[in-house]
């Protein structure tokens, strides 16, 4: 690939990366699998990338990547099933997630103004998790904390988040 | 949903998040989602949630907004953990199969190998004094994104581990440092820089516009929009000021900079915390101590970094030209080539140049070069019954002097003359004092009347990602002849007036036929002069040539050099 062709691809990538990855998070519903989904996706789409521009709707296209990863993913976790969404649901979803996220979406800006209505306490523990890239564990050794207490806090903050940019 | 199925749902799926639910929770989540299409969508909108949580800014966006300082951070994080001691314990689900089972995994599920419980163990040691120093050092570090992308790879071996990286892999801000034993790696940043690094090495993307290097050696190129990029090392930070600069880490932590366009300014991280910073121009060098954090001035090499590789071609460049003399030597202008090796003006054929010849004519024909992929053809101009054919397309040196039609030798990469007839030794030939034709200093030998025509695309072919936007060189006669005037004169009855300085030579350079260079009557009392051709992506043929002068002697003792011919390369843009 060309210079001009990869610096075009990483600011497209990095512009449309939360898309594509909310695609591949909503079927895995896991971290883990979807950090690793996503590494493969952009590898995918690095490779593909001069032979498929101009590239209308790089989201889109994304998503169709994303997709086959995925269900290559899926033949390979039939040992790790509990994982997994189930196939029915996995069919359900599909159609609906690859409509949700081709879309932008005005709540994600709602997000920060709902970050900022934390309480400093609840914006620590999101703060620490997603800024600092600590895992429920790390946060629950430097805090002193239980690791049952520190997943039943990171999931009500998560909980309000969610509420707040909910409400439209 | 009522806010108690809210909250459990919220349960279920955090910690089907963090992939610490187990198979009943899965098994529970899954129910939820198939029965109720209000959870199902409440489920994505919680995804989309987290994925922004994850792969956006809009953390340190809304963080940014107020003052953070650090004691404040550890007054708040003393308090949330006290709180969260003596938080009444969170009561359960009541509706799951197994009244006794917490929600909380009491065994590791089957997952993937992370370092989560080594790196917890080793961080519930340290005191809050630790935790105050890492808040304060991870302050910076932003959500995980990509930084950068690996554009090429070559011959690497990566460290403590069977898995090793391949073109297109995204490097994120996040990732470990990344050890590598042998090889080269080509990335390039998200705000365009683009940079080599060398084994062995450690480094790390930390933003798209940072490189962390623990130690090793990279070479970076700054375009104008990623000016500000930035190396990190453990005695020093390198900012770009639009440029290409080289840095060396040794295993020690002390570091050296080349600074080899533009300018760069050097920061060493003094122990004693006190900031000394330089700015580096052109052809500066400068070595950094991690000890003292002293900047010290150091020799400047230029060709210490590796600036440009090729995996498919396996081509390796520690400087941004090719050399024309290494490739009349049979090379790829690298440095491969061989000294005495060249072509046959009789013939076009490739060979190798160990004994003198004497001046012969040579034929009216352009000759192809066929064992030479970079060389398009030889000739010996004569303009005298018109224009002189230059390149197997069909160009032709329209102007070309009348000439006797006669040459010596051949065309070859190297520096050396000898004359059985006139009795003159071998001997490396000069220009400026400064002997030329070595692998150090090279050169062509193309003495009158001959020329040699090389294709440029053919030499684009070899470096994709490289242009070709210059030709430079030196040319003269070579200082030695005044070193056997003596022998000159006593070569023949009627030559007794021959003085060195009147054996003339023209060289020329000419593009697709066209002249772009002229330089007419050099003699040995001349300076070399500098030739400095600009070369366009649509050019495909540079001819070099050189004729006898307007002396009355024709060819005899036009010892004509043609030295450090260079094609200069840049980035493609």
């Amino acid at each position: 690939m060309e210079i001009k062709d990869s610096h075009e691809f990483l600011q497209l990538l990095l512009i449309n990366q939360m898309r594509i990855y909310a695609f591949i998070l909503s079927l895995v519903r896991n971290y883990e699998d979807a950090d690793d989904l996503m590494q493969e996706t952009a590898n995918t789409m690095w490779q593909k990338y001069p032979d498929c521009k101009p590239i209308k709707d790089f989201v889109s296209w994304g998503i169709q990547i994303a997709y086959y990863k995925i269900l290559d993913f899926r033949k390979h976790q039939k040992n790790n099933s509990h994982i997994l969404l189930d196939n029915e649901l996995f069919e359900k979803i599909v159609p609906i997630v690859q409509q949700a996220h081709t879309k932008v979406d005005s709540r994600i800006e709602k997000l920060k103004k709902c970050l900022q209505r934390l309480s400093e306490r609840e914006y620590k523990l999101i703060e620490l998790r997603y800024y600092q890239n600590f895992k429920p564990q790390q946060i629950a050794s430097v805090l002193g904390l239980s690791i049952l207490n520190t997943y039943k806090s990171l999931s009500r903050v998560h909980g309000r988040l969610l509420e707040c940019m909910r409400q439209a | 949903m009522d806010a108690k199925q809210k909250q459990e749902l919220n349960e279920l799926l955090y910690l089907t998040l963090e992939r610490s639910a187990q198979p009943w929770q899965t098994e529970k989540l899954n129910a939820i989602l198939q029965s109720s299409p209000e959870a199902l969508q409440y489920s994505l909108d919680f995804y989309l949630m987290s994925s922004a949580l994850r792969k956006t800014n809009a953390i340190p966006h809304a963080f940014f907004g107020s003052k953070n300082e650090i004691t404040e951070q550890f007054n708040l994080l003393h308090c949330l953990a006290v709180e969260e001691r003596t938080a009444p314990s969170i009561k359960l689900s009541a509706d799951k199969p197994n009244t006794h089972q917490p929600i909380i995994p009491a065994q590791p599920l089957e997952k993937k190998v992370r370092k989560i419980n080594r790196f917890s163990l080793a961080v519930a040691a340290v005191s809050l004094a630790a935790l105050l120093c890492m808040i304060a050092y991870v302050q910076v570090v932003p959500s995980r994104e990509p930084a950068a992308v690996l554009i090429d790879a070559m011959d690497i071996k990566v460290k403590n581990t069977f898995k090793t990286l391949k073109k297109g892999d995204i490097f994120y801000n996040t990732d470990r440092p990344i050890a590598l034993e042998q090889g080269i790696v080509n990335i390039q940043f998200g705000y365009g820089a683009d940079v080599i690094i060398e084994a062995p090495c450690e480094f790390a993307c930390k933003s798209n516009g940072t490189l962390e290097l623990k130690s090793g050696k990279a070479f970076a190129s700054v375009p104008p929009e990623a000016i500000g990029f930035i190396i990190e090392t453990p005695s020093s930070r390198m900012i770009d000021l639009g440029t290409e600069f080289g840095v060396e880490v040794e295993p020690c932590g002390s570091s050296s900079i080349n600074v080899f366009q533009g300018q760069t300014q050097l920061v060493s991280r003094s122990p004693s915390k006190q900031v000394k910073s330089v700015i580096l121009t052109k052809n500066q060098s400068r070595k950094i101590d991690i000890q003292t954090g002293t900047i010290e001035e150091c020799a400047f090499h230029e060709r210490t970094f590796i600036q440009y590789f090729n995996s498919e071609t396996k081509t390796i460049l520690t400087r941004k030209y090719l050399c024309l003399a290494d490739i009349v030597g049979g090379g790829n202008g690298t440095g491969n080539g061989q000294l005495n090796k060249g072509v046959d003006v009789l013939t076009g054929t490739v060979k190798l140049f160990t004994e003198a010849g004497g001046s012969q004519p040579g034929t009216r024909e352009y000759l192809a070069v066929r064992e030479n992929p970079f060389i398009d053809g030889v000739f010996v101009p004569d303009g005298g019954s018109g224009p002189v054919v230059v390149s197997s397309q069909g160009h032709r040196f329209e102007n070309c002097p009348d000439t006797n039609g006669q040459f010596w030798g051949g065309i070859f990469n190297g520096g050396w003359h000898e004359s059985t007839v006139s009795a003159i030794p071998r001997h490396p030939l000069r220009l400026d004092g400064i002997v030329y034709g070595t692998g150090i200093q090279p050169s062509i030998y193309i003495h009158a009347n001959q020329g040699i025509t090389f294709d440029l695309n053919a030499l684009r072919s070899g470096f994709p990602k490289l242009a070709i936007y210059r030709f430079t060189a030196l040319c003269g006669i070579s200082d030695t002849l005044s070193d056997y005037a003596d022998q000159l004169r006593a070569w023949k009855d009627n030559w007794t007036n021959l003085m060195p300085e009147c054996s003339l030579a023209d060289v020329y350079v000419l593009v697709d036929g066209q002249v772009r260079f002229a330089k007419k009557d050099l003699s040995v009392a001349d300076a070399a002069a500098a030739i400095a051709v600009d070369i366009y992506p649509e050019d495909r043929f540079l001819t070099l040539v050189t004729t006898q002068g307007s002396d009355p002697w024709g060819n005899t003792n036009d010892w004509t050099l043609i030295a450090q011919p260079r094609l200069l390369l840049t980035e493609l843009k």
